[in-house]
């Protein structure tokens, strides 16, 4: 369990209706501190519309947020100091240069030296990649730059918290690449908790995650936890040869779970074993396959479940039960 | 990355949080881009090239072969006299700085906030640390500083050095100035209800309707109940049938019958200003 001051976002039955309809269902959302948080959801699950309320740019119809400390509803003005966003769809005043657009967000959160300011915009374009385009209106860039800009106009305040929207959905894989590799660059710096649908960016660089779907929370934990599958453990194992007397065997085990035999070819069969004790089995399943003279061990090791098998069994587990 | 020493967070009262800021950025959108040339061009051939018309050029001559009465030549050279030129034209400009800029106000105000809501700067804006105070606040204090001096303050002062070279003679100041001051009070009514339509309404087809309607309800009624004329900016303009208009009053250096209109075009400027904070405050976007 987090202690209440290691938690950058904390949200109680966050609810919010539109007409009707709940776009969001008592979300309750642990987020910790210098964490890389993704969350994840089918396209309309609700992400933009937690992240909104989270920043007082809508208001719930129930329940509380609390964003580094401070209510996102009574302290909006306050979060908004210590928080970056990046919308998913960002907008900035076209005719202004990415200098001024990083100037014109500066110049909200700090007074100071112009010289200082100066420097503080240029080690953000330069953090960014954008020190060579910084003077250049932003009409003129591609969707990766507006990206990286929008990013830097979320740092530029070094927040506690960066929030994004969505940061890599509308680019390119090389604009993707970029992006990701800036919020690597970041997490070092700050908390990042980020909306997204591209699973593949999610294991790539978030520890923590959180499922939704249809407004509802269907899972939040560190995402190891998340791809060991939680509660059970499951181990790849490939032998050669008659392999009946060797399933019945291990299933007969009281640490295995279940046993799944998938077909396989050229003689040989593979097996999907859970178990519910991992010491024990990492201790006893080898022995008890190699021992076995009808078959020759081929392959055997920890099954690592990928993040989208592990999204779409929770997404679609929670769609057929709801 | 640089250490965070030598810049202060901003310390600024929550309700004004992000004001300078965004008047900043509003004032530039006026000061730093052709925006104030074209209008000043602008009001400058609506209004003063119809303050220049009548003043400085004269009725042609009648030709000799048109017999005219004696009455009807006295009338020609007392419409042609100097006098009934330069009253002429006070008056057609007064008309004009009423009502054309009206319109000129509500073109230019109808996208300043609906804009920022449609293309989605304004959440990009309201992400910040700013007092949804603050973004109406300097949109009304840039745009309404920016009009009342280009529309107003400046066509009036080159029109006083036309009435003044006109006449040969400086025309009085202080009655000149209360007028002047009376229409950019009229600015203000009209600025203030586009700028509160703005934050009711996402459709600017409505923006630009609802002040042309007023205006139209105003001009349609007052006539027929004269004593709702005092509820209105109208006053400023009309002349009735039992008191001439406030700016007509003004001018001529006569105590102002009631004021009224004055107190109560003021109080709907404020009204419209705390609708359209208390309207944004709950804009969600």
């Amino acid at each position: 369990m987090n202690n209440s001051t290691d938690l950058v976002i904390s949200t109680e039955n966050l609810t919010k209706s539109f007409k009707g309809v709940n776009a969001l269902k008592s979300l309750n959302l642990k987020v910790p501190k210098n964490s890389i948080f993704g969350f994840l959801g089918p396209n309309g699950a609700g992400k933009t519309t937690a992240i909104k309320l989270l920043l007082g740019l809508a208001r719930p119809t129930d329940g509380r947020a609390t964003i580094v400390g401070l209510d996102a509803v009574r302290d909006s003005v306050a979060v908004r100091e210590r928080v970056g966003y990046l919308a998913q769809d960002p907008r900035y005043y076209e005719s202004m240069t990415a200098r001024e657009t990083l100037r014109y967000t500066a110049d909200y959160f700090y007074s100071g030296p112009a010289n200082a300011i100066e420097e503080r915009i240029d080690d953000t374009l330069e953090l960014v990649g954008l020190a060579d385009k910084a003077d250049r209106p932003i009409k003129g860039f591609s969707g990766g730059e507006r990206q990286r800009l929008g990013i830097a106009q979320a740092q530029i305040n070094y927040p506690d918290l960066l929030i994004l929207d969505e940061p890599a959905a509308a680019l390119d894989p090389m604009g993707r690449h970029d992006v990701l590799e800036v919020m690597e660059r970041l997490r070092k710096h700050t908390t990042i908790f980020y909306s997204t649908h591209i699973l593949s960016d999610v294991q790539r660089v978030s520890d923590t995650v959180a499922i939704l779907d249809r407004g509802e929370l269907v899972a939040q934990a560190p995402i190891e936890e998340l791809l060991g599958g939680g509660k059970s453990t499951t181990y790849s194992v490939v032998v050669k040869g008659s392999a009946d007397a060797l399933r019945t065997r291990v299933s007969n085990q009281s640490w295995v779970t279940s046993v799944n035999v998938l077909p396989g070819s050229n003689g040989q069969t593979a097996m999907q074993v859970s178990v519910s004790d991992e010491a024990t089995a990492e201790a006893e399943l080898p022995p008890l396959i190699v021992d076995d003279r009808d078959v020759t061990l081929i392959e055997y090791g920890l099954q690592k479940q990928d993040l989208e098998e592990v999204f779409m069994s929770m997404v679609e587990g929670h769609q057929n039960g709801s | 990355m640089a250490a965070n020493v030598v810049l202060q967070r901003r310390k600024e009262p929550l309700w004004r949080k992000g004001f300078v800021n965004m008047l900043r950025k509003e004032n530039r959108d006026w000061w730093r881009t052709r925006r104030w040339w074209l209008h000043l061009i602008l009001w400058l051939l609506l209004l003063n090239m119809a303050v220049a018309a009548p003043l400085w050029l004269q009725n042609a001559e009648v030709p000799p072969s048109i017999k005219l009465t004696e009455e009807q030549r006295q009338q020609l050279i007392e419409r042609n006299s100097l006098d009934n030129r330069v009253q002429d034209a006070l008056r057609t400009f007064v008309d004009m700085s009423a009502i054309v800029v009206l319109l000129g106000v509500v073109i230019v105000m109808q996208n300043s906030v609906i804009d920022e809501k449609q293309t989605g700067t304004g959440a990009w804006v309201m992400s910040k640390p700013v007092a949804r105070s603050s973004f109406i606040l300097a949109k009304l204090v840039a745009n309404g500083g920016a009009l009342i001096l280009l529309a107003v303050v400046v066509q009036w002062i080159l029109a006083y050095i036309q009435f003044s070279l006109a006449k040969g003679a400086a025309q009085p100041i202080v009655p000149y100035l209360l007028s002047m001051s009376l229409i950019a009070l009229n600015l203000l009514f009209w600025l203030t209800l586009t700028l509160m339509l703005g934050t009711l309404f996402n459709n600017r087809g409505m923006v630009i309707a609802i002040p042309l309607a007023v205006l139209f309800v105003m001009l349609v009624i007052t006539p027929r109940v004269p004593a709702l004329l005092d509820f209105t900016p109208l006053a400023f303009i009309t002349d009735m049938p039992t008191k001439r208009s406030l700016v007509q009053l003004a001018m001529s250096g006569q105590p102002l019958q009631t004021v009224l209109p004055i107190i109560v075009t003021t109080v709907w400027c404020v009204v419209f200003v705390f609708i359209a904070i208390w309207r944004f405050s709950r804009e969600e976007f």
